[in-house]
């Protein structure tokens, strides 16, 4: 029989590259992957814009020159230049470091309160848990953007605060997400260990539950990122980021959709760079994930256990722009129910096999599957033991 | 509808009735954090309002009252359908946002409707191809994914509309102005759609209905079609429910771009001049909507897959 190709490592991987990872030995396809080299090429080139912007380009962002206006890309200015003279190539390249800024600290903001909520909610008291999660039930049912216009419209504009308002936005999928993955570890042998041997519970957390939750977390993290720098464009967009005089992303797109007509340029190069962000970051998270499932090593052992933690990273399927929080949808549409805070780990697994059906009469069986699936799951033979080999923990998980 | 499944949906909807009040409650603690802009904000930014004014005004708003005062009362105005005043338009929100709701309805609509339509064929036609076909396809929904789609909407508008006059440009009514908006607000989800749809087909295709159904001599685009889209369509019910939130945080943008009247720009207007009342009732009515399609969804489950109609066994 054909062996197929791992399940998990397809669902949501319908990325060239990562259907490639999936069919191709573990490690070996990945790393020579020309769109991930590609991709890492090319944001590593951002970064060194965001950085070093002086390295790309001799001219300031704002040096006008009225004699050169409106000039269509040539040798002296590669993207053009604006109705006021200004080298666009120069301002795309000085707008990195601000929408790359806004970009990550998003991220990050929403990456720290989200596993603290998750967290907390996986491992402390049942009624917290409860609590927490009907909270992220209620952030599920209204999209992100609105969220974060939200957040601006009690923060103000800036964009710090642009910044600040995706991450709060994004609280919701980490909490999700780092929530699903502290159960899973927490049912495991190798957790009981470290209890029986006097470990506390801070300890536990810190040493087993948070790095075996980061896999999945990074993964959705690195998609999330470019999303983040997308709404962060789309919301400078609007109005609602930096002034007009300083080069980004969002804003150079308003100025220069008005002369559109004329000086396609001054929309076309700021947007393409945006795209390539989202790109390079959605390929990578991938590759990411990929690997997260290579290394647990069991896509060569065939089948998996359960809900393999790595597939359940939401957004995976789909680094979305506006709303990276795709197909995982399985949890999300349930968000109004009762009983989500189960179904969000139902989500795991169903997340892996694609949406499933699910009614009304339906929910709560899946959702038992999920409990017994959340019991029985040694969290796939590879996270959680390669975690526990690498920590070199005392309780280390049995096969 | 048997009585189970007529108690389910009503779980459904008081779960739903949660959800609604802790957006409420969320609308009000951010009313609550920008109360002293509240004040300026219902006195106009440049007024010279006398303190006497001020206090007047705090007192009609009923911002002197114990925060939990406040709070059942708002409770109680949401319950009775009173949205509240807007401070920049002084009317009534319902009748601010009333207006506006079909724009954008029609709006997400038409994208709803491209989207299925276009991810159904795509995903129909990619689906058991070979390997090439199947990256070329997740390629370029990758590519539709990524690329934001309000930048697509300016360089649709400026070639399409007024460099080669296909299509009418922005602020135009009717059937043929909503093409192009929905059709680039559609380009994400049918990424997102018929990547999701092949999958499904893919898996339904590696069941063993499926080998049996060629045997008795079905072609292969037959089973896919009849048989296999079946098991797929349940994925793309789910994705109906993500959608709501996900079109409405595109329109926004589409509404920007192509100067479409709809909840966006009555949104963004609303959130530049620190418009509270008119931003909560945007929350509600989005909220409310996510919670109705998703008990929509639920039913549908009902219809589409006949293994759910049957009582459980376990």
């Amino acid at each position: 029989m054909i062996r197929r190709p791992s399940r998990v490592a397809l669902a949501g991987a319908p990325s060239g590259i990562a259907a490639s990872v999936a069919l191709s030995p573990p490690g070996r396809r990945l790393r020579g992957s020309p769109a991930v080299w590609v991709a890492g090429a090319v944001l590593a080139l951002l970064v060194l814009a965001a950085v070093w912007p002086g390295l790309l380009t001799g001219r300031a962002p704002n040096d006008t020159d009225v004699a050169h206006a409106m000039t269509g890309p040539s040798g002296a200015h590669p993207f053009g230049t604006d109705r006021l003279g200004r080298d666009v190539f120069a301002r795309v390249v000085h707008g990195a470091r601000t929408s790359l800024t806004i970009g990550l600290s998003a991220t990050a903001i929403g990456l720290v309160a989200g596993a603290l909520v998750g967290a907390v909610a996986g491992f402390g008291p049942k009624l917290l848990d409860g609590v927490l999660m009907r909270l992220v039930d209620v952030l599920f049912a209204l999209p992100e953007l609105l969220l974060a216009l939200i957040a601006i419209v009690v923060l103000g504009t800036g964009p710090a605060n642009v910044a600040v308002a995706i991450g709060i936005a994004s609280v919701p999928n980490y909490a999700r997400l780092v929530r699903a993955q502290v159960l899973v570890v927490r049912g495991t042998e190798f957790v009981e260990a470290a209890r029986v041997l006097g470990r506390g519970r801070t300890w536990i957390v810190l040493r087993h539950v948070l790095p075996n939750a980061l896999g999945p977390v990074r993964v959705l993290a690195a998609i999330s990122t470019g999303g983040a720098v997308v709404t962060g464009a789309g919301l400078s967009y609007l109005g609602f980021g930096p002034g007009p005089p300083s080069p980004e992303w969002g804003s150079m797109l308003v100025d220069g959709q008005d002369f559109m007509q004329d000086a396609p340029w001054l929309v076309l190069f700021p947007g393409l760079a945006v795209a390539a962000v989202v790109l390079c970051c959605s390929v990578l998270g991938r590759a990411m994930r990929g690997r997260t499932a290579c290394a647990r090593g069991d896509a060569s052992r065939g089948r998996r256990t359960g809900g393999a933690p790595a597939s359940s990273t939401p957004a995976t399927v789909a680094g979305r722009p506006a709303r990276p929080r795709p197909p995982t949808e399985g949890p999300r549409r349930s968000a109004p129910t009762p009983r989500s805070s189960t179904s969000a780990t139902c989500g795991s697994p169903s997340a892996t096999a694609g949406p499933r059906p699910r009614s009304s009469t339906a929910s709560t069986s899946t959702c038992g599957a999920a409990s017994a699936w959340r019991s029985s799951a040694r969290p796939g033979p590879g996270r959680a033991r390669r975690r526990g080999r690498c920590s070199g923990s005392p309780g280390r998980p049995r096969r | 509808m048997r009585p189970g499944t007529a108690r389910a949906v009503l779980l459904r909807l008081l779960a739903g009735l949660g959800v609604m009040w802790g957006a409420a409650t969320l609308t009000f603690i951010a009313l609550q954090l920008v109360q002293g802009d509240q004040v300026a904000g219902v006195l106009g930014t440049n007024s010279l309002a006398t303190p006497a004014v001020r206090a007047q005004v705090i007192h009609e708003y009923g911002f002197d009252q114990p925060v939990l005062v406040q709070y059942l009362h708002w409770l109680g105005r949401l319950v009775t359908g009173d949205l509240g005043r807007s401070y920049q338009l002084n009317t009534p929100v319902t009748q601010a946002l009333s207006g506006q709701i079909w724009p954008t309805a029609q709006l997400a609509g038409a994208a709803t409707l491209i989207a299925v339509v276009v991810s159904v064929v795509v995903a129909v036609l990619t689906t058991g191809r070979g390997r090439r076909v199947r990256s070329a396809a997740s390629g370029a929904e990758l590519v539709a994914v990524s690329v934001p789609a309000f930048w697509i909407g300016l360089i649709a508008l400026t070639y399409l509309s007024f460099k080669w006059h296909l299509l009418p440009g922005a602020g135009a009514t009717g059937l043929s102005g909503l093409l192009l908006p929905a059709a680039v607000l559609s380009i994400p989800l049918t990424g997102i759609l018929s990547q999701v749809l092949r999958e499904g087909l893919d898996e339904a295709l590696r069941q063993p209905f499926a080998i049996s159904v060629r045997a008795r001599g079905v072609g292969p685009t037959a089973l896919v079609a009849r048989h296999a889209l079946r098991h797929a369509l349940a994925s793309l019910a789910t994705l109906v429910g993500w959608m709501v939130g996900s079109l409405f945080g595109g329109a926004v943008l589409i509404e920007t771009v192509f100067a479409r009247p709809g909840l966006g720009r009555v949104l963004l207007s609303a959130v530049t001049s620190r418009d509270l009342p008119v931003v909560s009732a945007v929350v509600l009515l989005v909220a409310g909507v996510f919670v109705v399609v998703n008990v929509v969804v639920d039913l549908l489950y009902l219809r589409i897959d006949p293994r759910l109609r049957t009582p459980r066994s376990a």
